[in-house]
């Protein structure tokens, strides 16, 4: 099923946002426009992405499977027999040009991080009135504001996993990274768009009086995946003021649009890693569209795209 | 190839639970491995064609002229 556009029909406003796609317009509105509106992404980003998805998705198997009562050694089984299978295809095991995103490096995170947290983790689980875990919970949430009448703005999303840990409820949030875990990588949670989405999110769908978000980031590297657990926590004012924010960056969005001019924001290019149209954008206007097509591939991003 | 990389080339609809077994052991002792202090112990090499045994070089054959 296709999914309906995020724009506003015929125009370029955005009425449906994910953490996504407001990070790239709070970064940059430059970086906005060829991200969320024309679809721009870097070649080879795409192993990234589908690294990352699989991770994802085996855990969520071992997840559900434990909530079904499968004890935590087949749950592993069933996890890594799900991504050989997701990972093979015309009778050939994914052959994966990166270094450290390979088959062999997905089931070897998968089973070394089900090891370290998936049988005595604290954080369990919530399980719903229905039976159903909390797990892989898609949301679009309709705000009591919008871009033309009858129209609200959307917030969706993805939440991996609600939990209860130390007698509180978190969101779980599961990333993986290249970078080395030392304690300040999640300071970068605090602030952050994304952190207070969820929280949000699952406040106002779940009805559950959520906390904040429990980050477990994996450092997949060549020889290891190494794991660290963070916390960041949301009061209930810190969330009503990212929503006032809110109001003031889909306005500027609206703006922006109405003049198809999205200025660039040339003290963000060398923050977060260096963002990766930097390249493009040190060039001459007349020929970053040469830049743009060699280095990038157009695939477009909607945030109402069911996962 | 190793057993491992056996299993990694193999049809995942062929695998049977012993063989994900297998798997499964294979990482543990790798993560125990990296545990104790071998930080490349989980390394996985990237699978080469095997081209068969490589032609013998006799060296003082090579060098006997020199």
């Amino acid at each position: 099923m296709t999914a309906p556009s995020n724009f506003l029909n015929g125009t370029l406003v955005q009425y449906a946002f994910d953490s996504t796609s407001l990070g790239w317009l709070k970064e940059c509105p430059r970086k906005y426009y060829y991200s969320a509106i024309v679809g721009w992404r870097p070649k080879g980003e795409a192993v990234n992405l589908k690294f990352g998805g699989l991770y994802h998705e085996g855990l969520e198997l071992y997840d559900r499977q434990r909530a079904r009562g499968v004890d935590h050694d087949n749950a592993i089984l069933d996890a890594i027999h799900h991504l050989l299978k997701e990972t093979w295809s015309d009778g050939k095991p994914w052959q994966s040009d990166h270094n450290t995103k390979t088959r062999e490096t997905l089931i070897r995170s998968v089973v070394w991080y089900l090891d370290q947290f998936g049988q005595d983790d604290p954080a369990k689980t919530v399980v719903f009135p229905d039976g159903k875990p909390a797990v892989e919970l898609s949301f679009q949430l309709n705000l009591d504001w919008g871009p033309s009448t009858g129209q609200p703005y959307v917030l969706c999303g993805h939440l991996d996993r609600v939990v209860e840990y130390s007698s509180g409820t978190y969101v779980m949030d599961r990333k993986t990274t290249s970078t080395t875990l030392a304690p300040s990588f999640f300071d970068q949670f605090d602030p952050d768009n994304q952190m207070s989405l969820y929280t949000l999110a699952s406040k106002v769908i779940y009805s559950t009086p959520v906390k904040g978000v429990i980050i477990d980031a994996a450092q997949v590297a060549v020889g290891f995946t190494r794991f660290s657990r963070g916390f960041t926590y949301r009061t209930e004012t810190q969330i009503e003021e990212w929503l006032v924010d809110l109001r003031y960056w889909f306005e500027q969005q609206a703006r922006y649009s109405e003049k198809n001019y999205w200025p660039m924001n040339d003290k963000s290019c060398h923050k977060y890693g260096g963002c990766h149209f930097r390249k493009v954008c040190s060039k001459s206007p007349e020929v970053r569209d040469i830049f743009l097509k060699s280095d990038f591939e157009i695939s477009p991003w909607n945030p109402l795209e069911p996962r | 190839m190793s057993d491992i990389q056996a299993l990694f080339q193999k049809d995942p609809l062929e695998l049977t639970r012993e063989d994900l077994k297998e798997m499964a052991m294979y990482y543990r002792e790798k993560r125990n491995q990296f545990n104790l202090g071998d930080k490349q112990a989980g390394a996985t090499k990237r699978l080469k064609k095997d081209n068969g045994p490589k032609p013998s070089i006799n060296i003082d054959e090579l060098l006997g002229d020199l």
